[in-house]
């Protein structure tokens, strides 16, 4: 994406990532940011999975949900970022990016099952 | 043509869903204890689920957004996640209740064991949740649960003196003799609507418009719906608070449990009236259980940005469907080891009442909110109704727990 002014809180947090293919692949639960001192501060990926946003939870609450549902996140760079709307649509799919593996899992199994897929 | 059948069926289908369990027992409860005079909540509760309803709705229908993507963006990921789990909590207690109540209609159709009879709701359930698309389930059970009608024609034909019934219509104050008379009065009041606006209505039916493919073109149908299917919906309400009026406040009896409820119907319909009213309970709770269940699953699937939808099939949304799997397991676990489905649903509706603002805060922001919705955003008359209600489900969250220990759960 071209540079441009993005606020955070607005446009970016919490919002829903979709894929190319307008797939959910999640929620942006945090991003990485890179920059120096009396520069503009530049987003260099957006992260999502439980470890990223346990991190934003109060310190006891955190600890029970990485104890519970794990740390695992996922960084996507930004140049993966198609556009920013009511979602975030990326340049790849889910399986390209190798996001929602519990999903292609769990999948697999149901598709075993009558009327599973 | 079919639009017109599409919305006809679509109104059937809110009316025979607008009652469940919940409802169902503080509605015969209210009547046996305060006769008509809480009639009016009836209509303050529909007003309050019309409102939120349609804002949810016409959000879904706009921006393809449903209730838990805007609390998570609108209220963050702390206050966001204290909703998700108020809302699950509250989802599986009713959730846990339907079962219950369903396996008490099966025992008292065929007699039996009571815990076999929980096996074969719950078999029931998660086979029709599993092989019938949306479409189907919101339709059978819906329709099938039109048999609650009957209630209206015995309120009816127990030749109510109607002019009671219009003074219950409007606000009142009945006699109440104590102090903790008017604890127990309010506690009905609150219950009683919450009863009507139990929060995994909004959550379903927004979500069913978003598998059902709204469009801004559809705020038509989506108001219609729930404009004329909650009015007739609300006729079913009405009828079980003038059904224990008239046949169990004389007898000094709560009736608390399908078996106590169904005599209205049986009183004045005799055998047709107790084999219909029972099917009809037996659909009505089957449909709320399949939809809190399915509200549960959404409000998770919607907050962490997991696939979700029926129309996806289950290798679609696995996580998705994983939910609603367990909420349904986790419900007749509870069910089955012995714990009094009457008991959960009335903690389930204090406890929905309190997070009832959590959830209907966020999404009467984004209805206001011009720059989100565009010319579709709210209207005054939306904008005063949605801040009414906020403002007094706010005051009723706050005295829901405390009225609940008071009246040790409005029995006095």
């Amino acid at each position: 994406m071209k540079d441009q002014e993005i606020r955070l809180k607005a446009q970016i947090l919490d919002r829903e990532v979709i894929d190319s293919e307008f797939f959910p692949c999640g929620k942006i639960d945090d991003v990485e940011l890179e920059g120096e001192p009396g520069k503009p501060m530049k987003i260099s990926a957006i992260v999502l999975g439980c470890g990223a946003y346990s991190k934003r939870l109060p310190a006891s609450l955190r600890l029970l949900a990485e104890r519970t549902i794990g740390t695992q996140e996922t960084s996507i760079p930004w140049q993966q970022i198609k556009g920013i709307g009511s979602h975030i649509q990326l340049r790849s799919s889910v399986f390209d990016l190798k996001l929602n593996i519990p999903d292609l899992e769990i999948a697999a199994k149901f598709r075993k099952l009558p009327k599973g897929s | 043509m079919n639009k017109i059948l599409e919305i006809f069926l679509s109104i059937l289908t809110a009316v025979g869903g607008f009652v469940e369990i919940g409802e169902m027992t503080f509605a015969q409860d209210a009547g046996s204890k305060f006769g008509f005079s809480l009639l009016w909540v009836v209509i303050l509760g529909t007003v309050g689920i019309m409102v939120f309803g349609e804002m949810s709705g016409r959000i879904a229908a706009v921006t393809e957004q449903p209730v838990f993507h805007i609390v998570r963006i609108r209220s963050g990921i702390r206050l966001g996640l204290l909703a998700l789990f108020g809302s699950i909590m509250v989802n599986l207690m009713t959730c846990t209740a339907e079962i219950g109540g369903m396996a008490m209609i099966l025992k008292l159709l065929w007699g039996g064991s009571y815990r076999l009879f929980i096996i074969v709701a719950f078999i029931f359930i998660v086979l029709s949740s599993w092989f019938l698309p949306f479409k189907w389930i919101e339709r059978l059970f819906g329709l099938m649960g039109l048999m609650m009608g009957l209630y209206v024609v015995s309120a009816v034909l127990m030749k109510p003196d109607w002019n009671k019934v219009a003074a219950g219509l409007v606000p009142n104050i009945p006699h109440l003799k104590n102090t903790q008379e008017i604890f127990v009065w309010l506690f009905f009041i609150i219950s009683f609507m919450s009863s009507i606006m139990l929060p995994y209505e909004t959550y379903f039916y927004a979500s069913g418009g978003i598998e059902d493919r709204w469009k801004p073109a559809d705020i038509t149908v989506n108001r219609t719906i729930i404009l004329i299917g909650f009015t007739l919906g609300a006729f079913v309400s009405a009828a079980l608070v003038m059904n224990g009026a008239e046949l169990f406040q004389a007898l000094k009896i709560d009736p608390q449990l399908p078996g106590t409820s169904v005599m209205a119907a049986s009183q004045t319909l005799k055998q047709f009236g107790l084999i219909g009213a029972l099917l009809g309970m037996f659909f009505a709770f089957a449909g709320a259980c399949i939809e809190t269940c399915f509200a549960g699953a959404y409000s998770i699937a919607q907050f962490f940005g997991w696939p979700w939808g029926k129309y996806r099939k289950p290798a679609g949304a696995p996580r998705f469907t994983i939910a609603w799997l367990v909420i349904f397991t986790l419900g007749m676990l509870i069910v089955i080891i012995g714990i009094d489905p009457i008991q959960i649903v009335e903690y389930a509706i204090v406890f929905s009442v309190i997070i009832l603002p959590l959830s209907y805060f966020p999404v009467l922001m984004v209805a206001k909110d011009r720059q989100y919705m565009g010319g579709f955003a709210n209207g005054k008359l939306s904008n005063i109704l949605g801040w009414f209600y906020l403002i007094l489900l706010t005051i009723a969250g706050v005295a829901a727990i405390p009225l609940l220990i008071l009246t040790h759960g409005g029995k006095g």
